[in-house]
């Protein structure tokens, strides 16, 4: 075989499905979003869906909702899987044990969470349950708000949880590859443990942190079963509106839900390419 | 570094094509039918006329006889809501058996939402795919069967005509009509249902309930804290909402006819939203949020969160006793409002096993599979016992002699409370109106 084409010969299933199922979808969006909908008789191209939903008090609210959610799960699990990743990667009795509990959501699928934080967090779930046994509270539902609630703090502690070990796996697997010979000489040098995180730990660290950082920030954006899951009614995230306009009887309501899911991708690939840009900056100053 | 760049861009991307459920329609994967689709007969049947006759052709003219016969054979794949495991039980077991019979393989395709179904018939006629449609059969009702009689993307009429269509009283308004859209023979129906509250017999004596939305608001402000109803847009909040604008605007003939315009609603309807607005303070949580689903609300209730909770079963809830979802002691009751209807099957135009969806339809129909509905689904039946012989009409009564007291209303009860869910387009407004005015609160 040609060296040349194989790596594209090899690539060509993978990117078959991208471009065919996935590019193709996004295309059928695209063309609903603008009101095309032959099935109904609309052939009329125009930005009604847009106009619309950006003057939708609910959809707005809904953008800053899931951008809320997003950034909030994901910074949080940053510095929680920073944290844990610094003190895993010390060599300590049952280590094992830890680095495994520490894993042990990964694979664990995301539903399976948000059912088990329901059982746990419900105003008459388990924990309510103890705190109430234990007359820290005086009622059941005295239990603070926290799945079903307008906060979204269920949703939160779901995300973080599937999110913390995935990003510090990442990390504390760059760490330990590094060693603690970079610290020692700066050490030597006289940099103080602050100075040693800033200038050699959180560089080091930072590759694993971006890319990561972008998948959960992507899923957290877009998603549906958690927030449905363990959300409040109002506000929503973007996906659980744009897929009950999705649903709705009346066909002429989606276009706004196909244009609601194209704001959802724009946002989502344009501040993928800006942690592109970053990640690509990051390597050439170091 | 470009292919990482742009390995990381795609990953994301399939992430959102999955996440915001845009696939296109034409994404979908295609389903292999089995050999027993008649496509081909039915094409050679047009170059020679006499010698296969076929639904798709002939109906109008063919005997029973003739469409069990093209039966045989096919295979139904039945789309339906899949969130209730006796439900599917019932339709794996009790049905697809009776299929059997007739020859006649039965393949229940459980969706969490009846209108991926019916996106995925639109998204075939798009595409040009008139014949050997995914899609051979489908629960639907309502606005649902209103967007597809609308897109003419159904089979029909055919429902009136088979043969156990004769113990259906096709006059009675809540069969004519399914939620304000004239039936006319293009779905068949398949279980009664109507608006209950659930409670447990022993918090409250049966005296103590409240039977109208006045009450109800006394209630909650006597027990707060202690109530809440499903949130719009599901279809459960949407209906008790609906019977509060039944109540507290002045009955439902009102809204009987299909121009009302929005902005005309809201006005129509503003006694509603001012309604559960006094009584949010009182509601579970003081009406800051509420459950997004029956079954988010009946955990609730079976975890003692609230008091009530809901059902649409016409046959009550002893399935669900059963089932341990509720307690023992639970019961049902209607109030003097109770928006109860009928849903019905439907088939595709393009459906390849025409006959053979019928054949289902006829046997739902048929008084033991409606008698065996009542005790393993709490399904209503549909039946007119006016129009079924005494023996057909003792296995009904014997059906209902089996469930335990209080688990059900009794159909002159159900009947004396009842009123139709007309206009279902109104659910849009009230949907839209709840969200605005309600739940933003």
């Amino acid at each position: 075989m040609d060296e040349k084409s194989r790596p594209w010969l090899m690539l060509l299933p993978a990117l078959l499905i991208i471009v065919f199922l996935f590019l193709g979808g996004l295309v059928f969006c695209l063309v609903q979003s603008f009101n095309y909908q032959p099935i109904i008789g609309s052939y009329t191209v125009n930005l009604d869906a847009y106009a619309s939903i950006f003057t939708d008090k609910a959809f707005l609210l809904s953008l800053v909702y899931s951008l809320y959610i997003a950034f909030g799960s994901t910074l949080l699990s940053i510095i929680l899987a920073v944290v844990t990743a610094m003190a895993l990667r010390k060599t300590f009795i049952g280590k094992g044990l830890a680095v495994f509990t520490f894993q042990f959501p990964i694979p664990i699928p995301h539903i399976v969470s948000g059912v088990a934080i329901l059982m746990l967090f419900t105003q008459s779930g388990f924990i309510s349950r103890i705190f109430n046994m234990m007359q820290l509270v005086d009622k059941p539902s005295d239990f603070p708000e926290l799945v079903y609630s307008n906060n979204g703090v269920g949703i939160l502690l779901a995300l973080i949880w599937k999110f913390m070990p995935f990003i510090g796996i990442s990390v504390l697997a760059l760490l330990q590859t590094t060693g603690l010979a970079y610290e020692d000489q700066a050490a030597s040098l006289g940099a103080n443990a602050w100075q040693r995180f800033r200038y050699i730990l959180l560089p080091i660290m930072k590759p694993a942190i971006l890319s990561t950082s972008i998948l959960t920030f992507a899923y957290a954006f877009g998603a549906y079963e958690l927030p449905f899951l363990l959300g409040g009614v109002y506000p929503k995230t973007l996906a659980i509106i744009a897929f009950e306009k999705y649903n709705n009887v009346d066909l002429s309501y989606r276009p706004q839900s196909m244009a609601m899911s194209i704001v959802i991708t724009i946002i989502v690939v344009s501040l993928i390419l800006l942690y592109r840009k970053m990640a690509v900056k990051n390597e050439v100053s170091s | 570094m470009k292919q990482k760049a742009l390995v990381i861009l795609m990953v994301g991307i399939m992430f959102f094509g999955l996440l915001t459920g845009c696939k296109g329609k034409d994404t979908q994967p295609v389903q292999q039918q089995d050999a027993t689709d008649n496509n081909a007969s039915s094409q050679t049947d047009s170059e020679q006329p006499n010698e296969v006759k076929t639904v798709d052709n002939n109906w109008g003219d063919m005997t029973w006889t003739e469409v069990l016969e093209e039966a045989k054979g096919q295979t139904v794949n039945w789309y339906m809501w899949g969130g209730s495991a006796v439900i599917n039980t019932f339709v794996d077991e009790v049905i697809a058996e009776r299929a059997a019979q007739y020859g006649i393989k039965l393949n229940r395709v459980g969706v969490t939402s009846i209108s991926e179904a019916i996106t995925k018939v639109m998204g075939e006629k798009t595409a040009g795919k008139d014949t050997n449609g995914e899609v051979d059969l489908i629960w639907i009702n309502g606005a649902n069967f209103m967007t597809m009689k609308q897109a003419d993307v159904l089979f029909g009429p055919w429902s009136e005509s088979i043969e156990n269509a004769v113990f259906v009283n096709w006059e009675e308004p809540s069969i004519k009509y399914d939620m304000g859209f004239e039936v006319e023979g293009y779905e068949s129906p398949w279980a009664a249902a109507q608006m209950q509250l659930i409670y447990d017999s022993q918090n409250y004596s049966e005296d103590a309930l409240p039977h109208n939305y006045a009450q109800l608001l006394e209630w909650c402000k006597a027990n707060p804290g202690r109530f809440t109803y499903v949130a719009a847009p599901d279809f459960m909040g949407t209906r008790f909402i609906k019977q509060a604008l039944y109540e507290l605007t002045g009955g439902y003939e009102q809204y009987m006819r299909d121009d009302i315009t929005k902005e005309e609603f809201e006005e129509m309807s503003q006694p509603v939203w001012d309604y559960f607005n006094e009584l949010a303070p009182y509601l579970w949580r003081e009406g800051k949020t509420y459950p997004k689903s029956s079954s988010e609300l009946n955990m609730m209730f079976s975890n003692n969160e609230v008091d009530y909770s809901m059902t649409l079963s016409a046959g009550g809830i002893s399935s669900s006793i059963a089932a341990g979802t509720f307690t023992e002691t639970s019961k049902v009751y209607t109030m003097d409002t109770s928006i109860g209807d009928v849903n019905y099957v439907a088939i595709p135009y393009n459906s390849s096993a025409k006959a053979a969806a019928m054949v289902i339809a006829n046997i739902i129909l048929s008084p033991a599979t409606q008698a065996q509905g009542i005790v393993d689904i709490s399904n209503g039946p549909v039946i007119d016992s006016t129009l079924l012989s005494e023996k057909y009409v003792e296995i009904i009564k014997a059906a209902y002699e089996t469930l335990p007291v209080g688990t059900f209303v009794k159909e002159q009860d159900l009947i004396q409370d009842r009123v139709p869910e007309v206009s279902g387009y109104l659910n849009v407004f009230i949907n839209e109106l709840w969200n605005e005015k309600v739940s933003t609160r």
